[in-house]
């Protein structure tokens, strides 16, 4: 054996040893009804995807005193916590836990975002029948103000049929318009699948899909949404450039870019201007959300080299003036093993929350932990 | 006497499941990256191959089924992880689940890290063949059965998937 053998057979074995057989669940036979699927739940796939994921991302909360803007006004009371299988809602500043919304069983959530009253609540979920067709259904609540969940109910017309959701979702200002990324397959047989923004109307069910039309090498990722003042929609593409695994670039993306949607197109992504992009001094966007009306860009950022390396890499959270055009503003600086997080903010666009290993929000540059702490636990947070 | 000719008897999978439970768990670890998926991918291949037990072969090799079967559902979890990264679903950005995973629940040293990150660095083939021949201990020949692939293209997938891993490594092939 050569070295590099032994070495795969000594990491094999020692994965191997985690799984001890007197801890492994009773194998379950199907019910004998005939024509019955089997189906089993995919969310403690995807809850165990979130703790490789809080592994990847270790988010120090050491801070290193960058010059912070003034935040002005309390955040806001409660805020959201997704989990695979639910939604907390918890007050900002004890923690507690004062309701959850329970995703219905056979599906995970995927998505969620708050309107700007602070009180009414988005949520996509995933279909999670192994073997069954993708699915994605939208659902809304309502929070009472002591922070209890009321009315969980599906959006009218709001199921999506062979498509999945990831985790981008935003509503429009006047909550009369919640988009979420997506991505549809043609038919349920149908293996390659499109990126897109569907954009759903919560009262009357209409909706429509922005797809296609941006003309760059690699495979579209939109890993970001948020709505400007004026009613249009900002999102991040971000492009890979085939170096993949399981859906992951293992290189810094070959384009990121942050574009805003033209309200009045129709069906493609095409019609869209470009308000920044990545560059060598940040070569890994992870979110971007729009802020003071149109004119400043929130960037979660990666400055460095590399993202994927597993090196420790500085991790930033950027206000970058866009109209005028000015230098980036430090909010905060900590450290990630990787990039990835699902960064948002109040309708102030004052206060932001974000998910990682370490759930939290920023205060005046310094990162507040929020519960529930556990690893890759909750996948965003929402206020 | 006239004897009657009797059918060999079906597999009985639940039996096989139930003395490969544990290594069926580790192999699926070893490709998703985490115990309750791998858990779950072994219940879903299990209650699968229970429901269409009559059609197996009963001088088919039941194992390598029980294993391939195994495999595919672990790629179907994967496939699923990677469309719902490709929309930017944070929890499913993962550098190789195995790594992670391993990370987190078993391994402390930098070493299988590093051998484990740039395994799940490689193409799903070749790592497929790496797990069965360096974790199973299979041969080619089982190896080939497992995946439905000739002997030969599992003698090349292990060997530029060991020159790839030494490559990362830092080793000499």
């Amino acid at each position: 054996m050569t070295n590099t053998e032994q070495r795969l057979a000594d990491a094999l074995r020692a994965v191997a040893r985690s799984v001890r057989e007197e801890t492994l669940p009773s194998l379950q036979a199907p019910a004998p009804r005939r024509g019955r699927r089997w189906a089993i739940r995919l969310a403690p796939a995807f809850a165990a995807a979130g703790v490789a994921l809080a592994v990847l991302i270790s988010l120090l909360v050491s801070h290193t005193g960058p010059p912070v803007p003034p935040v002005t006004g309390a955040p806001p009371v409660y805020y959201a916590a997704m989990t695979a299988g639910s939604v907390q809602i918890r007050s900002t500043a004890t923690g507690k836990l004062t309701g959850t919304a329970r995703v219905p069983s056979g599906w995970t959530a995927a998505a969620e975002a708050a309107a700007s009253n602070g009180t009414t609540f988005f949520v996509a979920c995933n279909s999670t029948t192994i073997g069954g067709a993708d699915q994605t259904k939208l659902y809304s609540f309502e929070i009472t103000s002591s922070g209890q969940v009321t009315g969980f109910a599906p959006v009218k017309d709001g199921t999506f049929d062979n498509a999945l959701t990831g985790s981008a979702m935003a509503v429009s200002p006047d909550g009369s318009q919640v988009a979420f990324s997506i991505a549809e397959h043609a038919s349920a047989s149908a293996t390659r699948e499109q990126s897109g923004i569907e954009i759903i109307d919560p009262g009357t069910g209409a909706r429509q899909l922005r797809s296609g039309g941006l003309a760059h090498a690699g495979t579209l990722y939109l890993p970001s949404l948020s709505w400007n003042g004026n009613g249009s929609l900002v999102f991040l593409a971000q492009w890979c450039d085939g170096q993949e695994f399981l859906g992951v670039c293992l290189k810094t993306p070959s384009g990121e870019q942050v574009r805003t949607l033209d309200p009045a197109g129709r069906g493609s992504l095409g019609g869209s201007s470009v308000l920044f992009s990545s560059s060598a001094s940040y070569p890994y966007i992870g979110q971007a959300l729009v802020s003071d009306g149109g004119s400043a860009l929130i960037l979660a950022a990666m400055a460095g080299s590399s993202a994927r390396d597993g090196d420790p890499k500085s991790f930033q959270v950027l206000q970058v003036p866009i109209h005028p055009a000015g230098s980036p503003q430090l909010l905060y600086q900590g450290r990630v093993n990787g990039l990835a997080l699902c960064l948002r903010s109040d309708a102030s666009g004052q206060h932001l929350i974000l998910a990682a290993a370490t759930n939290g929000w920023l205060d005046h540059g310094q990162f507040r932990p929020l519960p529930p702490q556990g690893s890759g636990l909750v996948y965003c947070n929402t206020w | 006497m006239r004897e009657i000719a009797a059918s060999p008897p079906a597999p009985d999978v639940g039996l096989i499941f139930r003395q490969h439970h544990a290594e069926l768990v580790r192999l699926a670890l070893m490709l998703v990256g985490d115990k309750p998926t791998a858990e779950d991918v072994v219940q879903d291949a299990f209650a699968g191959l229970h429901a269409r037990r009559d059609r197996l072969r009963p001088d088919g090799d039941t194992l390598a089924y029980v294993r391939a079967a195994v495999l595919n559902r672990c790629r179907s979890v994967l496939r699923r992880r990677a469309i719902a990264r490709r929309l930017g679903s944070t929890r499913d950005l993962q550098l190789g689940g195995l790594a992670a995973s391993a990370e987190q629940h078993v391994l402390r040293a930098e070493d299988r890290k590093e051998v484990l990150t740039a395994l799940a660095k490689l193409p799903r083939r070749r790592q497929e063949v790496l797990i069965l021949r360096y974790y199973l201990d299979l041969s080619v020949d089982e190896i080939a059965t497992t995946l439905r692939i000739s002997p030969g293209t599992v003698k090349s997938t292990a060997a530029r998937g060991l020159a790839a891993l030494a490559s990362s490594l830092g080793e000499e092939s």
